[in-house]
């Protein structure tokens, strides 16, 4: 079984029905595939559950995914660094993949410069959030790549190539009603695909079976 | 339905009866011309109706006892950027450097001679309107007037802060160029270049 610790924020006062829903979907997901082991943060834990948590890996390298915000140093949790300069160790040897804004800039680094595998997220901030009643195109595309690399047949530079292009084909779906109908939902889609960032430098051909307990 | 354009002439001693007025009422409509003889009057119009899109022909000379054009050109650039000037009066020649170089690097439009014919000046304010069509505010603005009264004041979009604004607050956002407003304008900006860019055939064509 590969260990999948998955950490969100379903607290927060705009965001937390949509991270959530992401968190919802990719566990689902995880079950359904049945060669995960699925562990959970969410905001009724902090920092310490997560180092435990991945302390219990036992140097078993693990999938990370977070759904919360971020800033180019950390990713943020309820408010607080939840993975962050001084934590960044404890994520040696897995695959990092988040939503949270800017931590492409500067924590994808820290966290390859201590043996991260692989980071997957956004190198900046978009400042829109799209209405909720397209929420679930978002959701679509937000855990596109990590379900196309947890499907074993692809490696990360391929399953993160197929979640840009699964971005522009959800655009141009959603411009044939979005752009009369709401121009500014569509304008975060493309935001938010343009802000994708991805930092595996030596580890391009990284696969799930990388990931499989010794 | 389109949001007609303003035309508002700042001049203590414009008459009603001016030809160029004539001539611009004709072209844009009676209600859509208004002198303001008083500065303050004509400075509180243009400052209420920042949902408009407007062209100021502003005099230098407002008499006396009242405020120069240019006080008057830095007092509606304080609240927005995106309201056309146009510096009309008959001592153009009398502008001082300082004064112009104000002008300039507050982007007034142009500076037109009122002495001069109504042939001279009037191609020069139809190019200013002309070129408001081309302004992403102005675009933006076009399409939310395609909404109701009522669903232009619901919250609309909502930020990363949670912060909503309705489409009104959006295009006022716009029109003052504040970090949203600047930020939105690109944002469609780049929506627009990645339309034309992937050969999209409908492009605000409703």
């Amino acid at each position: 079984m590969i260990k999948l610790l998955l950490a969100y924020d379903g607290a927060d006062s705009r965001l937390g029905t949509y991270f959530s829903s992401c968190f919802s979907d990719l566990e689902t997901h995880a079950s359904t595939c049945g060669s995960f082991e699925v562990c959970a943060i969410n905001e009724h834990h902090d920092e310490t559950h997560l180092e435990e948590n991945i302390a219990s890996f036992q140097g078993t390298p693990f999938l990370f995914a977070a759904y919360t915000h971020g800033r180019q140093d950390a990713i943020v949790h309820k408010g607080t660094a939840l993975v962050h300069t001084t934590n960044a160790y404890f994520f040696g040897g897995s695959l990092v993949y988040t939503c949270a804004c800017s931590a492409g800039q500067e924590l994808a680094g820290i966290l390859r410069a201590q043996g991260c595998r692989a980071f997957i997220g956004f190198s900046a901030d978009t400042i829109l959030l799209s209405t909720e009643a397209h929420d679930d195109i978002f959701r679509d595309c937000e855990n596109y790549g990590l379900k196309i690399f947890m499907s074993g047949e692809k490696t990360i530079k391929e399953s993160y190539q197929a979640m840009y292009e699964n971005y522009t084909k959800r655009f141009d779906e959603f411009c044939e009603i979005g752009f009369a109908e709401c121009p500014f939902d569509l304008a975060a889609l493309l935001d938010v695909r343009n802000a994708l960032f991805m930092d595996a430098e030596g580890n391009e051909h990284l696969t799930l079976a990388d990931f499989a307990s010794s | 339905m389109q949001n007609p354009v303003q035309i508002i002439i700042i001049d203590d001693n414009f008459r009603s009866n001016d030809p160029l007025m004539v001539d611009l009422q004709e072209k844009y409509g009676d209600s859509n011309v208004q002198i303001f003889r008083r500065p303050n009057e004509g400075i509180k119009y243009v400052l209420d109706h920042l949902s408009s899109k407007i062209v100021v022909l502003l005099d230098m000379d407002l008499g006396t006892s009242e405020k120069r054009g240019d006080a008057v050109f830095a007092e509606i650039q304080e609240k927005t950027l995106l309201v056309t000037v146009i510096i009309m009066s008959a001592k153009l020649q009398s502008l001082s450097n300082e004064e112009l170089r104000g002008f300039i690097n507050n982007h007034a439009f142009s500076a037109i001679d009122s002495n001069a014919s109504v042939k001279t000046n009037l191609p020069i304010i139809n190019k200013a309107v002309n070129q408001l069509s081309l302004r992403v505010d102005c675009a933006l603005e076009e399409w939310i007037l395609r909404h109701s009264p009522e669903d232009r004041d619901k919250p609309y979009l909502t930020l990363i802060g949670g912060e909503k604004y309705s489409l009104n607050q959006i295009l006022a956002e716009i029109r003052k160029n504040t970090e949203l407003g600047l930020s939105l304008q690109k944002k469609i900006l780049n929506l627009t270049v990645e339309l034309l860019a992937r050969q999209k055939e409908k492009l605000a064509e409703t």
